[in-house]
């Protein structure tokens, strides 16, 4: 047991994450044509107006609220929010936007499944990524009844410290996972499993999705040069 | 021929067929909507028959199977939409088509290009539970003896083959919506062709 | 001033036959993908009629192009960036397939299977993207062809905005004429102004805009900019595709490959040299009616000596300076003022313009010409000059009666010099000089093949290293001659050498996808 949880929280961390950022580098330098949101709007709306915009703002915003809440926690001792404020907040935002992202998401599970097109269009990958967020996020939803058991915020810390170990590349991190409950270790583990997939998906739009900031400050034509420039 | 004086091409005035009366006094009685037109089946847009108007880029450039230009007043009138499925009759035979509903079609035509595809997109008529039909499953050959004059080859008459100038296919028929199609006949044969027109007059 | 060349279109309506062979062969070779079913980069439109996809001129539904703000400036119609990126999750102004067509084929494999009955098989429609069979096609590319369908429905076309629809509708009045539409390779284009991921551009050497295959993410913001709705999204691969105004054709001198086969011979390509500093300027003018004088304005006269020296200075080569020379385009659209740019309200400065068609006498018009054995004037033709006018001017009338006279003028002056007559008599009403009447008789009636396309061959030795495309496929959107799907994989699908893009047999099986 010992060796498996070294494994899930002290390797595999790793193994994750160098899947998923050397195979985002591989794909994108090697099969970029292959590089796409791919999405299915144009063949059939359906209820996609609603469903994308809740997952995807859902989904957004949890991201975000991971990455403030547990490696930077600092962020709430300095705006005077001590652990169990913290933790009040983390459940109260990450419940609205996990369960407004799960209503989308099972939308658009929803509409892949019953459209006639979108299912005769979707490839294997399609789903196997939405099951596998659904399924991350059913978890992430479920350590909400744990952390109601305890809001004292006690969880915040090993949560904040294995993250910030692994991180930082020190050892010993499995140790601070281990103090958790299991439903938040199985959601870290398929957390984790999610980043691995997003190389060989059409996840590998998040990447360009962040890049779209570009969009504001260009200029709206592009030309490319011809021989003059060369 | 010049002795009949039929050597030039000069209005004739249409032969009466007798082929829609039938079903006109039969459609009266069963109060339906329906259409007595003349039918017309020129060649279609830069092509002749099936060349290259069947290919499937041009049946998806144009509707996809066999359609009958009809007036777009009279058919609306006759509760015909655009694209709606209608079995066009006489005593000669029937066809099944879809409409297409065109304001340069003139009151009292129905347009039927020439020799579209029947074995693409095309439903039983019910009139004889057969497959559709063609635009010539409505016309048939008034014998002429003056275009046996000379003995020609390409002047001789063949059973609905070839007959005399343009009054061949100068018939009227009786167009009607059909409220649904139904594709594929009994697997075996038990109508006689000599049956069909008969119990096409049932069916009405 | 800044000199740049572009390879323009001038299509000639009035010669336009509607026999969709530009569409075919433009299908043929560029979409003929599976994702790109429903694509026709190249189509023909039955005018008046709603056209493809489902009423593509009306930017009230679908909000293409570019709207003027009240500070002078223009913004795309769907909205400034910001508002284009909070539309990112879900485009509500995307066209859905069916406002394009379900792209269907037949179940041929009945024809050679089906048992033994009463009467023959059919093929009966399917759906190319589901497989599915289908009791009718509802919508095609080409719905209104020659007026097909009721006018109530085909006059939504919002060039008849403003023209009596009983006078449309009857019999008696009916006129139609066929608008071929590739994309028109725009000065100041909306889908390259709308792509957030910058993957859509304007090459400067000729002015063809693309789509980077590689570095298009599917945003699908590009479609709905467009006005045109000529750049459109490959469900299969997640990519916009678009109208390559065949460039490797072009590269090498030759015409695209609809105006090659042509056979109204209605297509004209040349040079024509624009000055690049003034676009947005020309883009941003206040009233819409004036944009097509606007555009016209940056056109460049090639044999002013202050044109070429900038031009040679901006690195454009003398045989393109040539080439503008004697560019049939420049002459149509600019010496002669017979042709007119698409829809210029758009304010995306389309480079694809249009000779507006003539048309039979009105029936509303007493026909004393016939008596007098004169031809017409523009006034009492069918087609109404508002419904010309609304398709190529923003409205503006008097352009569009000053090229529909010179037309006629043409005629009538081809007409008396044939029969006897003093020929010139009619001239100077429109303008136009006995020289001039030749040279466009020569370009519109005879239109020679070497008049018709005066192309620049590009100079790839200076832009591309040749050494690099030894033995590469001549179309491929990467190196590997990927359908640019990746399943589980972290690349695209393993090479395929024989791959058939369409596969007949899974078409046929009705079960194309695992």
């Amino acid at each position: 047991m010992a060796n498996l949880h070294e494994f899930f929280f002290q390797i595999y961390p790793y193994i994750a994450g160098s899947v998923f950022l050397l195979g985002s580098v591989l794909r994108f330098e090697r099969g970029q044509y292959t590089w796409t949101s791919d999405s299915s709007e144009l063949l059939r709306r359906g209820t996609l107006r609603f469903g994308s915009n809740l997952f995807h703002i859902g989904v957004l915003f949890l991201f975000m609220g991971h990455v403030i809440g547990i490696l930077m926690p600092e962020v709430f001792g300095i705006m005077g929010i001590g652990l169990r404020g913290h933790q009040l907040t983390a459940m109260i935002s990450g419940g609205l936007f996990g369960f407004a992202c799960l209503v989308g998401l099972v939308m658009l599970i929803h509409r892949r499944m019953t459209e006639p097109r979108i299912r005769a269009t979707t490839r294997v990958m399609d789903l196997v990524v939405l099951i596998w967020i659904l399924i991350t996020l059913s978890f992430g939803l479920c350590t909400l009844y744990f952390s109601a058991q305890e809001l004292s915020g006690s969880n915040l810390i090993p949560l904040s410290q294995w993250a910030r170990h692994i991180m930082t590349f020190h050892g010993g991190a499995a140790s601070f996972a281990m103090e958790l409950p299991l439903v938040y270790q199985i959601h870290m583990v398929l957390g984790m499993t999610l980043f691995a997939l997003i190389p060989f998906s059409r996840l590998v739009h998040i990447w360009s999705g962040f890049a779209l900031v570009v969009y504001l400050l260009r200029p709206y034509q592009v030309m490319r040069p011809g021989l003059r420039q060369r | 021929m010049r002795l009949f004086g039929e050597q030039v091409c000069v209005y004739k005035p249409p032969v009466d067929t007798r082929s829609v009366e039938a079903f006109r006094r039969h459609m009266k009685d069963s109060d339906r909507n329906f259409l007595v037109v003349s039918w017309i089946t020129p060649h279609q847009k830069w092509g002749i028959h099936t060349t290259y108007s069947e290919t499937s880029p041009m049946l998806t450039l144009s509707r996809g199977g066999p359609i009958v230009w009809l007036a777009e007043v009279e058919a609306r009138e006759a509760g015909i939409r655009d694209n709606d499925w209608i079995e066009v009759v006489n005593a000669n035979g029937a066809l099944v088509a879809r409409a297409i509903l065109s304001q340069r079609i003139p009151h009292g035509v129905a347009m039927m290009y020439h020799a579209q595809d029947k074995i693409i997109n095309m439903p039983l008529a019910p009139a004889t539970g057969r497959r559709g039909g063609i635009h010539n499953s409505l016309t048939r050959i008034i014998m002429k003896p003056t275009h046996m004059i000379g003995g020609y080859a390409h002047l001789a008459y063949g059973y609905n083959y070839y007959g005399t100038v343009g009054t061949n296919r100068d018939e009227m028929v009786v167009v009607r919506r059909l409220d649904r199609v139904t594709w594929d006949a009994d697997p075996v044969a038990t109508q006689h062709p000599s049956d069909v027109s008969r119990s096409s007059m049932e069916v009405l | 001033m800044r000199v740049r060349a572009q390879v323009a279109m001038v299509m000639n309506l009035d010669k336009c036959i509607g026999c969709h062979t530009c569409s075919i062969t433009c299908k043929n070779v560029w979409t003929s993908r599976e994702g790109m079913e429903y694509v026709w980069f190249n189509n023909v439109e039955t005018k008046p009629g709603v056209g493809y996809p489902h009423e593509w001129e009306n930017q009230e539904r679908w909000n293409g192009g570019w709207e003027r703000k009240d500070n002078g400036t223009i913004k795309p119609k769907q909205g400034a960036r910001w508002q284009i990126l909070t539309n990112i999750f879900s485009n509500p102004n995307l066209p859905q397939l069916d406002d394009y067509y379900e792209p269907f084929t037949f179940d041929y494999n009945t024809l050679q299977h089906a048992p033994e009955g009463s009467t023959v098989p059919t093929a009966r429609p399917m759906s190319i993207i589901t497989g599915e069979v289908k009791d009718k096609i509802e919508w095609g590319p080409n719905w209104d062809d020659d007026l097909g369908g009721e006018s109530a429905e085909r006059l939504k076309d919002v060039n008849a905005d403003g023209i009596d629809p009983d006078r449309l509708a009857a019999f008696e009045n009916t006129f139609l004429f066929y608008l071929p539409r590739i994309c028109e390779h725009c000065l100041n284009p909306t889908c390259v102004a709308s792509c957030p991921s910058g993957s859509i551009y304007k090459r400067e050497e000729d002015g063809i805009v693309l789509v980077d295959q590689d570095k298009c993410r599917g945003w699908r913001m590009c479609v709905s900019g467009c006005p045109y709705k000529k750049i459109y999204y490959n469900w299969h691969t997640g990519k916009a595709e678009k109208c390559t105004f065949c460039y490797p054709r072009i590269e090498s001198g030759q015409p695209t490959i609809c105006s090659e086969t042509c056979v109204g011979r209605l297509r004209y390509l040349g040079v024509l040299l624009y000055d690049a500093d003034r676009i947005e300027q020309s883009a941003s003018v206040e009233q819409e009616q004036d944009l097509y004088e606007a555009q016209l304005g940056l056109f460049l006269d090639p044999k002013d000596p202050a044109v070429q020296a900038q031009a040679r200075q901006d690195g454009i080569s003398d045989n393109w300076l040539e080439a503008a020379k004697r560019s049939p385009v420049y002459k149509l659209a600019v010496e002669w003022r017979l042709a007119f740019p698409l829809h210029p309200e758009y304010r995306t400065l389309p480079m694809v313009w249009y000779i507006p068609p003539l048309s039979p006498v009105s029936n509303s018009v007493k026909t004393a010409h016939a008596e007098t054995d004169e031809l017409p004037d523009s006034s009492s033709l069918r087609i109404p000059v508002r419904y010309l006018a609304h398709l190529l001017t923003a409205g503006k009338e008097e352009p569009i009666v000053r090229a529909l006279d010179r037309l006629l003028a043409m005629r009538r002056y081809m007409r008396k010099k044939d029969m006897g007559g003093d020929a010139v008599m009619s001239l100077p009403r429109v303008g136009l000089s006995e020289n001039q009447i030749e040279e466009m008789y020569r370009y519109l009636a005879i239109a020679d093949y070497e008049d018709r396309y005066v192309i620049p061959t590009s100079h790839q030795e200076a832009l591309s290293h040749s050494f690099d495309d030894q033995g590469s496929c001549g179309f491929s959107a990467d190196s590997r001659f990927s359908e640019g799907v990746t399943g589980a994989s972290l690349f695209a699908g393993k090479e395929r050498s024989n791959a058939q893009l369409i596969s007949v047999d899974e078409i046929r099986r009705g079960n194309r996808r695992p």
